[in-house]
């Protein structure tokens, strides 16, 4: 919205002695955000008012003049000229050098210096309204067509932003910031906060009251929810002309485009009031004033030249033959005023908000009406706009004849009465404020204050507790914001020393990605939640099960992830032509609508879906032909420190994301936690991929239930060990934690064993390995004997070649 | 015997002269003292033969001598090993600049999740609890929990996700969805962060993402003041960017805090000054804040009539890509190994 102070120095007495840029940091401080502060001079600077006293053809240029200009110096200029109405004795406007303008209206601006045009000198440029941002005060009826300034009284070289009494400031402020005062959507709102502010005095708005008939003379109301208040009038005798220079500036201060008088005096006290206003011509109107509903296919041609086809959820103000405005948001175009109109009906009503916001959505017209109306306007302001519109009309039009007004209100207005101590206050905001203090703030906000022994008693004005202000808390923030937020003094609250709760899942989880950082070199990445059915399709996972978004902002993401891998390969796949080497986890919750999660509400029965916080881990390296090793020890690494021993079972190949011959179930125990695997080789064809990926899930939640402490001590050994290493071959399909089982539980005195090393080749046999393991022997008690070492081993190897069939080598 | 005495010792200044290595100073030792026939050994055992007085002198004399010989070969062999050690410095000497070749690559912390550490830290040295909540949230707990109703236009500033066939579910629009959450959880009082990530259906440019990452706060005590908030938003705003950073609260509306602020901070960068950065105000808006509403007190089952409390919360986005400079918000959540290379 866009404020004009020259407006405000109208409402507010002395405010014409604060600067706006003082005046722009208080309102930003305490009640709005002021965007941007603009001077309408500053594009104005060294254009003046110009007389052209002689205009000769350009000898080499059948579209350019050379003009002689008066600029109320001894010498006039010289200008060239290429407007195409330039005329001898016509009054201009005067770029001089150093002014800047913008060419053809256009870019960024530009500083005049003294040029030479086809062999001619020309000290400045005689201007278009668009070439110095004017064009909405002169509209252009022509391409070529310069500034007329004729009726400008000012004498010659008088800057233009004076002559034009362009010397205003425009405070911009943002919308949203206003979203809860629908006071402020006008001038006369931001005036009582500037009173408040500066302590100066606020102007009353209006000096009399209309007379009030309580009948239905001039409307009827069917729907007083929608439409809780309409007031109207009837006003004859009126004439229909341009708005005085005065009117027509302030609304083009703010950016509204004059019409007529009565137009204009509508948006003007809307601009002041904010409380919107129309007219309808009282000719054009068949019948008397109706509001209602609309009726399921009613259609209704609006101001601005489109037809509308309503429903009943839309109201609308009717007369005999149909809609003649949609209520709150437009008007329509059959009983618009127009320069025949001599009789008007002037509304000032009030609506419900959510009515007008909801039809307004729908039929797609944002109006300053909708606007204002959306967030709840004072019901009190109506009979005030039409007294103030009447009395701006009596002004030009002393001869009018104005009805009584018809006032239809549904609304009764119980005093809202807020009580506080200054005990509360001072609890509240931490820092004492005096009883005068809050008193003064409060009453020139415009509450009735009544203070009894510390206990205040506040009654809230109509134009605030629309929607805004309803408990002693929003007082707080009133006396807060005006006594000044930044003169509160911040300090610690005081807490018992009690250590927070320790969330072990985010502990869990915080130690995983620091350790797969900064130990295993892998990267955390970060994907989107939501998946793309191509992407799934690819991959050959199913999206029955997966829940859908509703309205998904790509179209082609419309899945929410049941596994963190899908997305997480996509990024794999966008980075492989860059880098050999990937290395990606992230962790995250993925969703799953069969199991209940959490409830939507304590009183609801029904559960969210469930969300599981899971750890996902993609790996490939162009050098690795069975990355699933990698990854094996890394999983196998990374849950011992965290506190888990794992082993690895071969997995269902019922799943199709892996590789059916390397897949593994991730075990603690007999808990199953996770999967580990290779993508299977068909899903590679798919998303194009020559290397091997390894993959895995762990499910953490899972995985911080089997957490243990896995550091064991022993006694360090007084007595030596011996070393034996083993070498056989057995079938490929021997899987070797059942060997590596077997030989460490055969005898006491076998301390450990470890695999060091796999051979599998021609030599031996296609479908054989050869594997070699150190087994170390030990007595803690004595030092043991070679020959008994030697008997165990001959055992061992025995049982070895019974069980797995191995042939000792 | 004196005379042997003199040449050997004249002998031996000759030969230890030209003793060039070890290897020389070994036969050198062994030529005189070696234990079989070095030629001092031998004049030693010579001595045996004489006897009496002039045995004693004798022996004095080519004891000295012995002891004058033996310190010169250490002192060849110290100045040799010496010499030897120079020179192996020189061979060994290397580029101390060139790296080693082949390293593996190190791992990276996602940059929010950096930031997002740190953060927990500071809260939890300041004994908050952090609790995360669901990311597929109730309508209940994202809105009308926290004070806004279906029909207010606070519902029409969050452009939520809602979910197929599951009315009354969205994807939470901001991380206060917690608040409620964590109130029921813990009661009064009580002191939480919640970080997460937000979702936002709108459309995806440099400067926006329906998926962002959010911390809230909350705290909730008897007598807790507005004064309390803006002591812990400027902790916390030191913590970020320095001792020196000053905060600012200015009126800002939101359904569920009364009064309600928006907190910015000096800009790190300027120091208030004004400069790209803060768009030459000298201010960083960061954070949204105010004292909880009362209502969302009730919603959580604390009596607004004992505690109050307050809240914040700010974008983890927003507080990276100011801290490095990154210029597009899309890039957090692109999965581009060169961006994630780099934290």
């Amino acid at each position: 919205m866009l404020v004009s102070k020259k407006w405000l120095n109208q409402l507010v007495d002395g405010l014409e002695d604060i600067s706006s840029v003082e005046i722009g940091r208080q309102l930003k401080m305490k009640t709005v955000e002021v965007e941007e502060i603009i001077e309408q001079a500053e594009g104005l600077a060294n254009i003046v008012v110009g007389k052209v006293v002689s205009v000769e053809r350009h000898p080499d240029a059948d579209t350019l003049n050379i003009c002689q200009v008066n600029v109320g110096e001894s010498d006039n200029l010289q200008i060239v000229c290429g407007g195409s109405n330039v005329a001898d004795g016509m009054l201009v406007a005067l770029g001089k050098i150093g002014a800047e303008v913008y060419w053809h209206g256009e870019g960024e601006p530009v500083k005049l210096v003294k040029a030479k045009i086809r062999g001619e000198y020309s000290y400045g440029m005689i201007c278009a309204s668009d070439e110095i941002g004017l064009l909405r005060y002169f509209p252009k009826s022509t391409d070529k067509e310069i500034m007329d300034l004729s009726g400008i009284t000012a004498p010659t070289g008088t800057p233009l932003a004076i002559a034009l009494e362009l010397d205003d400031t425009i405070f911009d402020i943002e919308n949203k910031s206003l979203s809860n005062r629908p006071d402020l959507f006008g001038h006369y709102g931001i005036a009582r906060e500037l009173s408040a502010i500066f302590n100066l005095p606020l102007k009353e708005y209006i000096s009399s009251e209309l007379a009030i008939s309580n009948s239905s003379a001039l409307a009827s109301v069917v729907d007083q929810t929608l439409c809780p208040r309409y007031s109207a009038l009837r006003i004859d005798n009126i004439k229909v002309t341009d708005s005085p220079l005065w009117l027509k500036n302030r609304l083009l201060s703010i950016g509204l485009r004059p019409i007529n008088n009565i137009v204009d005096i509508t948006n003007f006290v809307m601009m002041e009031l904010g409380q919107p206003m129309h007219a309808f011509d009282t000719d054009k109107l068949r019948g008397k004033i109706v509001v209602r509903r609309a009726r399921v296919g009613e259609s209704f041609l609006a101001l601005d030249d489109r037809d509308y086809i309503l429903n009943d959820s839309a109201l609308v103000i009717a007369d005999d033959s149909g809609p003649v405005a949609l209520a709150g948001i437009i008007g329509g175009d059959r009983t618009k005023v127009d320069a025949g109109t001599t009789s008007i009906i002037l509304e000032s009503a009030n609506f419900d908000a959510v009515s007008v916001r909801r039809s307004s959505n729908t039929l797609l017209i944002l109006t300053d009406s909708s606007t204002r109306f959306e967030k709840s306007q004072d019901p009190t302001n109506t009979l005030t706009a039409l007294a103030r519109a009447v009395e701006l009309l009596r002004q030009d039009q002393e001869s009018i004849i104005v009805s009584e007004v018809t006032d239809i209100n549904a609304l009764n207005y119980d005093d809202l009465v807020i009580e506080f101590t200054l005990d509360y206050l001072l609890k509240k905001i931490g820092k004492y404020i005096s009883k005068e203090e809050v008193e003064n703030i409060l009453r020139k906000l415009g509450f009735v204050v009544e203070e009894i022994s510390s206990t205040f008693k506040v009654t809230v004005p109509s134009w605030r507790k629309m929607r805004d202000i309803s408990i002693k808390e929003d007082l707080v923030e009133e006396i807060l914001r005006m006594h000044g937020y930044e003169n509160i003094v911040g300090e610690l609250p005081t807490f018992d020393i009690e250590p927070p709760i320790d969330n072990r899942l985010m502990s869990l989880e915080r130690k995983i990605k620091e350790l797969l950082a900064l130990e295993f070199g892998f990267t955390e990445v970060c994907s989107y939640l939501f998946e793309s059915e191509d992407w799934l399709a690819k991959l050959g996972v199913d999206t029955q099960a997966h829940i859908r978004l509703a309205n998904p902002v790509a179209k082609d993401r419309p899945l929410l992830r049941r596994h963190l891998l899908p997305n997480m390969l996509l990024s794999l796949e966008n980075n492989l032509h860059r880098f050999d080497n990937i290395k990606f986890f992230e962790t995250g919750l993925v969703f799953h609508k069969e199991v209940d999660g959490l409830l939507f509400s304590p009183d609801s029965s029904s559960h969210l879906p469930e969300q599981k916080k899971t750890l996902g881990i993609v790996y490939t390296d162009k050098s690795i032909a069975v990355p699933f090793r990698e990854l094996n020890f890394v999983i196998s690494r990374l849950c011992e420190s965290v506190g888990a021993r794992v082993h690895f079972s071969r997995g269902e190949s019922a799943d199709g994301l892996y590789h059916s011959g390397r897949v593994a179930d991730i075990f603690v125990g007999d808990i199953l936690i996770g999967r580990l695997g290779e993508l299977h080789p068909k899903i590679r064809y798919n998303i194009e991929v020559d290397t091997p990926i390894a993959l895995a899930e762990i499910d953490l939640e899972t995985l911080l239930s089997v957490l243990d402490d896995v550091t064991k001590y022993r006694p360090i050994s007084l007595y030596p060990s011996i070393v034996r290493d083993v070498a056989f071959v057995v079938d490929r399909s021997v899987e070797s934690w059942e060997m590596t089982e077997t030989i460490v539980n055969f005898n006491s005195l076998i301390e450990s064993t470890e695999l060091f090393d796999v051979y599998e080749g021609e030599k031996i046999g296609s479908d054989k390995k050869s594997v070699a393991y150190h087994i170390v022997y030990r007595d803690n008690h004595k030092t043991l004997e070679s020959g008994t070492v030697e008997e165990i081993h001959r055992q061992l190897l025995g049982v070895l070649q019974a069980k797995f069939s191995a042939i000792i080598r | 015997m004196k005379k042997e005495l003199q040449e050997i010792k004249d002998k031996f200044k000759i030969a230890v002269n030209e003793v060039k290595s070890l290897v020389d100073l070994v036969q050198l030792e062994n030529t005189f003292f070696g234990r079989k026939s070095g030629e001092f050994t031998n004049l030693m055992k010579s001595m045996r033969e004489i006897g009496g007085e002039k045995k004693k002198e004798f022996g004095q004399m080519i004891n000295e001598v012995k002891d004058e010989l033996q310190s010169r070969i250490e002192e060849v062999r110290s100045r040799i090993q010496d010499e030897k050690i120079e020179h192996s410095i020189k061979e060994e000497t290397i580029d101390v600049t060139e790296p080693k070749l082949d390293v593996e690559e190190r791992g990276h912390l996602h940059p929010i999740t950096k930031m997002q550490y740190e953060i927990m830290d500071f809260f939890r040295s300041m004994g908050f609890v952090t609790e995360f909540g669901p990311e597929l949230e109730s309508e209940y707990y994202t809105f009308e929990a926290l004070n806004i109703p279906s029909h207010h236009p606070a519902r029409d500033m969050q452009d939520t996700f809602f979910i197929e066939g599951l009315p009354g579910a969205v994807m939470r629009t901001h991380t206060s969805s917690v608040q409620v959450r964590a109130l029921e959880k813990y009661g009064a009082p009580i002191r939480m962060i919640a970080p997460g990530i937000c979702f936002r259906n709108e459309a995806t440019d440099p400067r926006h993402e329906h998926s962002f990452y959010q911390l809230e706060g909350l705290v909730v005590n008897k007598d807790i003041s507005f004064a309390h908030l803006k002591g812990v938003l400027e902790k916390f705003a030191k913590f970020l960017y320095g001792e020196k950073t000053e905060v600012r609260l200015r009126p800002k509306f939101y359904p569920f805090v009364e009064p309600g602020v928006n907190g910015e901070v000096t800009c790190f960068l300027c120091v208030g000054n004004g400069c790209r950065v803060c768009k030459n105000t000298g201010w960083l808006e960061v954070f949204g804040a105010g004292l909880v509403h009362p209502e969302v007190l009730r919603a959580g089952g604390v009596d607004p009539e004992i505690y109050s409390g307050f809240a914040f919360g700010f974008g983890l986005n927003r507080l990276v890509m100011l801290k490095y400079g990154i210029e597009d918000i899309r890039h957090f959540m692109s999965g581009d190994l060169r961006f994630l290379k780099q934290f």
